[in-house]
């Protein structure tokens, strides 16, 4: 009984010392507001690009994209200057930012966005935002994006949750306290003996695993692992869902701005064939279909009828260069129709 | 389920508090048996129904032993051998032709997730099944009388804290236990938190953050020696802080429903020998294969010395235990060659004279027998986690330090290995040396919480011994 006195006497002197130390040392408020605390900072690389190279369509999407589209091709077939931005590991979030912190801003608008996507990636806004995917959203973000910081951060906590973040600093500053912890962890050595700092590590590490280097069944299972939010119960909910998310914002900004968008479903290899798949999915892109419609959204959609064989996959994700010409085919086809 | 999600912890909330509320040992029976059955069909249904089936089966089969009739018995438990055994290999080798049946079933027009999602290796399967064939071999030899009630067999068969991953408790520690009648005591929780503390700052701090790198520099494929070293030493601290998070998990929640299960783990990386690695290292196993396996194995071949020259009896009663511990962690060569070493390595020890109960003379003795014997656990921990066997000759194929990136990254995982060893030593030092009231070990827990808030939703790995 006195070790766990002993024990609940230490943690709250050492908890309370860190939580007046930790808002002094990172500058934030006690009580802390909830959600994260972005810099001010925007990036405009988009709205640069749009200005600079004035693309008519845009096409956009995460790292699926660059590996399935001829750009040129697309160029070619459609007659409009074309852009494609692929950027790996991005979900609906950062593309909302995008759309809203760069492209709408432009002097140049593009007058068709066509956005990949696959499964319930629209309609997520939890998806991709934590972690090493802060810093990318960070980079988009303003402080004052209160959407962002409610749909994305607030809305996926529970209770217990938004409690620890605005009244246990040790928790709500966790993500900074390991960025440093780590910092000291990994580095000392290559530091020390090869005289190598933190940038140059972590060079080597993506150098050292990068995809090609890697088992393809661990690259598939970890892809599979991080997509399986994706086909949760709750992120299959379309109808839950959809004002939680940022589409109905990326089709008002679309809208306002005279730019066409369009959505393509990309095909994956996940299931073998269309009965293989979680039963919720079905529905899932039945609403949305429904919705887009409803919304006056070009809807495209390659995943229906699982026509693209597993030959013409690279991994569970990404097509590969056979797989890539005939996508870009069916795609420049499809996109003939609609964009006029 | 994972001990470490918050759906675990609200989910035993309730079962504690409905539990201590029945009072009645009946009812609390009652309330474990579905809370396990809960817990364990979670995610798929199908894994409580298969669960129950064969509980059931154990059950009657077990009754039917009591008539003292020889040839009734012995064809019982073989009946249960067989069924037990069968399914474990069934499901431990679906691995090998999963391909091929999952496309048979395509073919006839079964979808192929109902291969993958509802056959494919239940959690625990191998824990509850060396559960039930313990009791089954103990109540044909009569060392065990047959439980008197479905119920309290069949929590001992699923008890959720131990159903997916040990400890492998007998029934003769588990069975009273959960006969007799209990009541609440303020010793249950003086018991409890520390191991459960404890078990989420191995698994959210330790085991987590060296997973990460671990797992891709043992999906690399062409790592060089340095990298390949690296790795299986984060493994040798992965595994550990893993599977002991898990057992310290199990135990402090068996502690707060009022039971005393087994240890599994007594400081294994100090073994000065390979028996004592294995009288150290998930000893719920260890000693669950001496009982069943290795004891009766010797005493059949001590009953034919005449015919048998005495090193093959002294040699094949550790190579066939080693070799079946082997081959329970799982389906596949690499496997058996890791049990097979274990085997090896346990003979050549008995042969030097540094069998189970050997001394060393000196400090330097047993330092040079602790390096000697690390090397070997390290390399086996290479064996265990390698992808596959040509895996592992690859890597000796290869120069020893490679690019100056592949040496970088090996630092980088040495660095992470050294650091996160620190609380493992400091938790040993402390418990070895200080004493339980000490100012010292109240700070090295409360640290540690402070340490379990900031890592914690920052890591989603499961418990290695899952796959088990």
């Amino acid at each position: 009984m006195k070790t766990f006195r002993n024990y609940l006497i230490t943690s709250a002197l050492l908890l309370g010392f860190l939580s007046v130390y930790i808002p002094i040392r990172y500058q934030t408020t006690y009580p802390r507001d909830i959600g994260p605390q972005f810099d001010e900072r925007i990036r405009t690389t988009y709205l640069n690009m749009l200005n600079e190279e004035q693309p008519e369509i845009l096409l956009f999407g995460d790292s699926m994209l660059a590996p399935a589209v001829d750009e040129a091709l697309v160029e070619g077939q459609l007659g409009g200057k074309t852009h494609l931005v692929s950027l790996p590991g991005t979900a609906s979030t950062i593309w909302y930012l995008i759309i809203k912190n760069n492209i709408v801003l432009a002097e140049h608008k593009p007058k068709h966005l066509v956005v990949f996507f696959r499964e319930s990636m629209m309609t997520v806004p939890g998806y991709r935002t934590t972690g090493r995917y802060f810093e990318q959203i960070d980079e988009f973000a303003a402080p004052t994006d209160e959407l962002l910081i409610q749909r994305a951060y607030i809305n996926q906590m529970t209770s217990l949750e938004k409690f620890m973040e605005g009244y246990i600093p040790i928790y709500s500053s966790r993500w900074r306290i390991r960025q440093s912890l780590d910092y000291y962890i990994r580095y000392p050595l290559g530091k020390v003996l090869l005289d190598c700092n933190s940038t140059c590590m972590d060079y080597a590490g993506e150098v050292v695993f990068e995809e090609s280097n890697l088992d393809i069944t661990f690259l598939s299972d970890a892809i599979g692992a991080a997509d399986d939010y994706l086909y949760s119960k709750e992120a299959l909910d379309f109808v839950d869902q959809i004002d939680k998310s940022f589409l109905p914002e990326v089709i008002r900004l679309c809208k306002e701005n005279d730019i066409q968008l369009v959505l393509v479903r990309m095909p994956i290899r996940r299931f073998y064939n269309s009965e293989s798949e979680p039963s919720g999915l079905s529905v899932y892109v039945q609403n949305l279909g429904k919705y887009l419609e409803e919304n006056g959204v070009p809807f495209l959609d390659f995943d229906h009828g699982k026509e693209m064989p597993s030959e013409y996959f690279s991994d569970t994700l990404h097509l590969n260069e056979q797989g890539k010409s005939i996508f870009t085919q069916k795609l420049t086809e499809s996109l003939k129709a609609i964009i006029k | 389920m994972s001990f470490t999600g918050l759906a675990f912890w609200i989910f035993f909330a309730v079962v504690l508090t409905l539990y201590w509320l029945a009072r009645d040992k009946r009812w609390q029976n009652i309330i474990l048996l579905v809370a396990s059955y809960v817990f364990y069909g979670w995610v798929n249904p199908w894994l409580a129904f298969m669960l129950g089936v064969s509980t059931l089966i154990d059950f009657f089969l077990a009754k039917g032993m009591r008539t003292q009739h020889a040839l009734r018995t012995r064809s019982s438990i073989a009946l249960s051998i067989l069924l037990n055994l069968g399914g474990l290999a069934f499901f431990k080798y679906y691995n090998f032709f999963s391909d091929d049946i999952t496309r048979i079933a395509n073919t006839i027009g079964w979808q192929s997730d109902f291969f993958l999602n509802r056959v494919l290796l239940p959690a625990g399967l191998s824990f509850y099944t060396l559960k039930k064939l313990g009791y089954m071999i103990d109540v044909s030899r009569g060392t065990l009388q047959p439980a008197h009630s479905l119920i309290d067999f069949a929590l001992y068969v699923s008890f959720f804290p131990q159903i997916v991953a040990g400890p492998i408790d007998r029934p003769q520690k588990l069975l009273p236990q959960i006969e007799a009648q209990r009541t609440w005591k303020a010793e249950y929780f003086y018991s409890a938190w520390q191991l459960i503390l404890m078990g989420l700052f191995k698994k959210l701090v330790i085991a987590n953050s060296i997973g990460s790198t671990t797992d891709r520099i043992f999906h690399l494929e062409e790592p060089t020696i340095l990298l390949a070293l690296t790795g299986a030493l984060g493994f040798t601290l992965q595994i550990l802080a893993d599977f002991s998070a898990y057992t310290d998990l199990s135990r402090g929640v068996a502690f707060l429903l009022g039971f005393e299960t087994s240890e599994n783990f007594k400081s294994p990386y100090l073994a000065l020998t390979p028996t004592e690695f294995w009288n150290r290292w998930h000893m719920t196993l260890s000693f669950w294969l001496r009982d069943y396996v290795f004891f009766p194995m010797r005493r059949f071949l001590l009953g034919r010395q005449k015919q048998l020259p005495t090193w093959l009896i002294q040699a094949i009663p550790p190579l066939v235990t080693m070799l079946i511990s082997g081959l329970w962690h799982g389906a596949g060569w690499i496997f058996l060659l890791w049990g097979g070493m274990y085997g090896i390595l346990v003979v050549i020890y008995q042969a030097l004279g540094m069998g189970g109960n050997w001394k060393p003379k000196s400090k330097f003795n047993a330092f040079f027998a602790w390096l000697v014997m690390f090397g070997f656990i390290v390399f086996g921990w290479l064996l265990f986690a390698a992808p596959s066997l040509d895996w592992v000759i690859g890597v000796f194929s290869r120069p020893f330090a490679g690019s100056i990136e592949q040496q970088a990254v090996a630092l980088i995982g040495l660095s992470i290995a050294l650091v996160y060893s620190i609380p493992l030593i400091a938790k040993m030092v402390i418990d070895r040396y200080l004493r339980e009231r000490s100012m010292i070990r109240s700070f090295y827990f409360a640290v540690a919480t402070a340490l379990i808030f900031i890592y914690i939703n920052s890591a989603t790995s499961d418990f290695i011994y899952f796959q088990f």
